[in-house]
């Protein structure tokens, strides 16, 4: 399957395993509801990863967040945008792996993804032979302004851009 | 995009709205026209299930969007009337004079000066 | 009104160019229509039932004659030379050609306009009081809110592919001239009662449609700097729990229902606390920039009292009439808010020519500091218009055929387009209103008959919102043919109430029939003063239904005959 970041495509070091795999891979990635039990028996400097379904509550993932390596979370359908909200909580509480968005994202939604957390995304085939890498990362470049403070650089959103030249303005006066 | 087919009534025509410009088409017997009386009736199963494989090509090839089977009755002068309403207004437009026509009709509203 | 500045300049241009790749990969094929769907409805653009619909975000209503000039040029050079007002203060256009839209869009542009979300599963157009910034019982401006919310909402990488449509109003005074009660999230201006603080009540869970449901209290007071994270923990709150298996229950309203308005706030508050506060805690301060932004007319100052207003109020009906419907009281003395209606008899609704609206620009810049409304009623209003210069305005509007004074009376209907444009319509509703109009012209009737709200969809979905109308007509189809249930008792105001279902429904060719005989009981029953509305509460359903049933069953007689 393949697999994008703002650099284009990358190889993907995981491979989707279970409990009886996991041992003859490099860096499994585990299906949720094994994940409890891979923390237990990979070898002990193995990356996991894991992938969740878009309805699982962020503070269920919270007590394993020091020991994975990759969230891999599923979008069923372009349509359905729980994946962002459920990346930003597992920013906000502190996990700092690799954030995957996995299923039939469009590249549209790419920029949308990075800025919620996202460091990657797997779409499907169908949808990489439609919209090739080039036309990500032509969509990645295609919105450079947001406005929202917390989904950009810290200071770099319009809000507080406006704000900062503001305050620029009334110290120079 | 599948086309919606319309079960067993026939006779059927195709109506369907272009990509690029959203304007109402129907398929005749050799490709698309704004004209009803250029429109490919089908009066078969068969026939209208040729026409729905016209409307999936069509979408396929990016050149119409919404395609769909509508039900008509033939006038005895061979007219194709839509036996739906909406179908009706989807060919020849809004039911009410509308826009510039609609201003120069004024419905009747008079402001004595 | 709002200046962009240079962040808001190019913020939009981007987004034209994006738009621009998108109808290109749509027309090559590297997009599907499903993928392109969400992505036009995000630039407002529908595929109706004979060409593709524009919608022009308003934001909450405010435009300058120079955007209203240039949608009168887009109306004429990529339409067919007339816009639509909605519900929701936007404009439409009804015949554009997608591979046009992109140039539409940089016309759009080049005015501080455009057609971001104002449709899809995303935050939708902020809408507002149409008297905003001008009403005399106001706790402050609600527009800069209004603008800041339509900022922070604009392609907010999160809430971009929600459950479903989010609609937001903001409103400054008590009186709610936006219809808080039926948005999904509604933000009143307040001051604390203690402190005197300016800060938010914020209501949640109001929608119309399918299961109409009027928005509850959320929060009583919310300080100022908190609203944008307050909003951030409220739709992230529903992006996570909205339903997405059904279309029909997808709006926050079904989620409030379901979850209890008790424990639905013990989850925003606890998605609230956790929030990065200090990121999004300058609310104040941005609103302060904002509020800079917005140009506000210096209005030299003007008498109140004009003998050439009550001379020719006097001697004139019209003009007399058109005096006491459509013109409001401005915060500054000498000055007025005027509404011009967009429902002359037997027209359309809300429908305004290109040549209308260029002379209306005219008109503004002479008589309203430049500045116009669209309001949800589907009126424009002029909001600063100098008493003295009443009889001269006045006049200007009768040459354009715009000078009905019959703002917020029988007449000045609600509707939506209806099946004569709409592809999810099930009935036609311009007919309709037609139809009532023409049959209540006379302005002496309606003014004996007072103010009453007619509100008409032309579908469940309920655009036309006839769940808050004093009458209000929804249009379906049974067996074929066109149906229309009449509900009565509806109000949109501060004391919001949804309308009950009078009987079964009826054919068009009744309903004018159906508003006479409804309209009669209210004539031959209400006390001094009372408005319908009062009326139809100290009455009760049963006199109503009483005479719709009796209409019904003599409308059976006559078919059968």
């Amino acid at each position: 399957m393949p697999l994008l970041d703002h650099t284009g495509l990358i190889p993907d070091r995981f491979t989707r395993a279970d409990l009886a795999t996991l041992s003859a891979v490099e860096a499994p990635l585990v299906p949720w509801l094994q994940v409890r039990d891979a923390v237990a028996v990979r070898r002990p400097n193995q990356a996991l990863g894991v992938a969740i379904p878009n309805t699982v509550a962020a503070t269920d993932v919270a007590p394993l967040l020091p020991h994975l390596a990759l969230i891999a979370i599923d979008f069923p359908s372009f349509a359905d945008g729980r994946g962002f909200s459920l990346a930003h909580h597992l920013r906000r509480d502190g996990f700092q792996g690799r954030l995957r968005a996995v299923g039939p994202v469009i590249a549209d939604q790419f920029a949308y993804a990075r800025a919620c957390g996202f460091d990657e995304v797997e779409p499907t085939d169908a949808v990489l032979a439609r919209q090739p890498v080039e036309v990500w990362m032509a969509a990645l470049a295609a919105i450079s302004h947001t406005y929202q403070p917390g989904f950009t650089a810290r200071g770099a959103s319009i809000l507080e851009r406006r704000r900062a030249s503001q305050s620029q303005v009334g110290a120079a006066a | 995009m599948s086309v919606r087919s319309h079960g067993p009534d026939l006779p059927v025509i195709l109506l369907a709205n272009e990509l690029g410009t959203g304007a109402v088409v129907l398929a005749t017997a050799t490709g698309w026209s704004h004209d009803v009386t250029a429109a490919l009736v089908a009066d078969t199963a068969p026939a209208a299930a040729s026409l729905v494989q016209r409307g999936q090509d069509a979408t396929a090839a990016n050149q119409v969007v919404d395609a769909g089977l509508v039900p008509v009755r033939l006038g005895a002068d061979g007219t194709v009337q839509p036996l739906r309403l909406r179908d009706q207004i989807r060919l020849v437009g809004p039911s009410i004079p509308f826009g510039v026509a609609m201003a120069q009709h004024d419905g009747g509203s008079h402001v004595s000066v | 009104m709002y200046q962009y500045d240079t962040f808001d300049n190019d913020f939009v241009r981007e987004r034209v160019a994006q738009f621009r790749g998108q109808v290109a990969r749509r027309l090559s094929g590297a997009l599907t229509e499903e993928e392109f769907k969400p992505l036009r409805l995000k630039n407002g653009v529908y595929l109706q039932l004979h060409a593709y619909m524009l919608r022009v975000a308003v934001p909450y209503g405010v435009l300058s004659t120079q955007q209203l000039r240039q949608l009168a040029l887009i109306a004429d050079r990529y339409d067919r030379g007339y816009g639509h007002i909605t519900t929701r203060q936007n404009m439409q256009f009804n015949w554009p050609a997608l591979q046009d839209i992109p140039d539409v869009l940089d016309l759009l542009a080049d005015v501080g306009m455009h057609c971001i979300q104002t449709s899809g599963n995303c935050i939708r157009n902020v809408t507002a009081d149409p008297l905003a910034g001008v009403a005399a019982d106001e706790v402050a401006d609600p527009r800069p809110v209004a603008e800041l919310i339509r900022q922070w909402s604009s392609l907010h990488p999160e809430f971009d592919f929600l459950p479903r449509k989010f609609k937001l109003a903001v409103t400054g005074a008590v009186a709610d001239r936006a219809a808080l009660a039926a948005h999904d999230v509604g933000v009143q201006v307040v001051r604390h009662p203690q402190t005197g603080a300016l800060g938010y009540r914020v209501l949640v869970g109001g929608g119309l449609g399918r299961t109409p449901i009027l928005a509850q209290e959320l929060r009583q007071f919310l300080p100022q700097d908190d609203l944008l994270a307050y909003l951030e923990a409220i739709l992230r709150v529903y992006n996570l729990a909205g339903r997405r298996d059904n279309k029909y229950k997808a709006r926050i309203k079904i989620l409030v229902q379901e979850t209890g308005i008790e424990a639905f706030s013990e989850r925003v508050e606890a998605e609230f606390q956790r929030a990065d506060r200090s990121l999004l805690a300058q609310t104040a301060s941005d609103l302060a920039v904002i509020a800079a932004r917005f140009r506000l007319p210096s209005l030299a100052p003007a008498p109140e009292t004009c003998p050439e207003v009550a001379g020719l109020a006097a001697s004139h009906r019209d003009f007399a009439a058109w005096i006491e419907t459509n013109v409001t009281a401005h915060r500054q003395q000498g000055y007025a808010a005027v509404t011009v209606s967009l429902k002359p008899v037997g027209g359309i609704p809300g429908d305004i020519t290109a040549d209308q609206m260029r002379a209306l620009a005219d008109l503004a810049d002479q008589y309203s500091a430049g500045e116009v409304r669209f309001t949800h009623l589907q009126n424009v209003v002029l909001p600063h218009v100098r008493r003295d210069a009443l009889v001269r305005l006045w006049q200007g509007l009768v040459v354009l055929g715009l000078a009905a004074g019959n703002a917020g009376l029988i007449t000045d209907i609600v509707s939506c387009p209806g099946l004569d444009y709409c592809a999810l319509a099930t009935a036609r509703s311009i007919p309709v209103a037609q139809a009532i109009s023409r049959r209540f012209a006379d302005p002496v009737r309606q003014r004996e008959i007072g103010p009453l709200a007619i509100k008409i969809s032309g579908c469940i979905n309920a655009c036309g919102h006839h769940h808050l109308g004093a009458i209000g007509i929804l249009g379906l189809e049974k067996s074929g043919a066109e149906s229309y249930q009449l509900t009565i008792g509806g109000d949109a105001s501060e004391t919001p109430r949804l309308g009950t279902l009078l009987g079964p429904g009826i054919p068009q060719a009744l309903v004018p029939d159906a508003v006479e005989a409804l309209v009669a009981v209210y004539l031959a029953q209400r006390r001094a003063g009372e408005t319908f509305g009062v009326t139809f509460g100290r009455l009760g359903l049963a006199p109503f239904r009483t005479a719709y049933l009796g209409l019904l069953q003599q409308g059976v007689s006559h078919a059968a005959a």
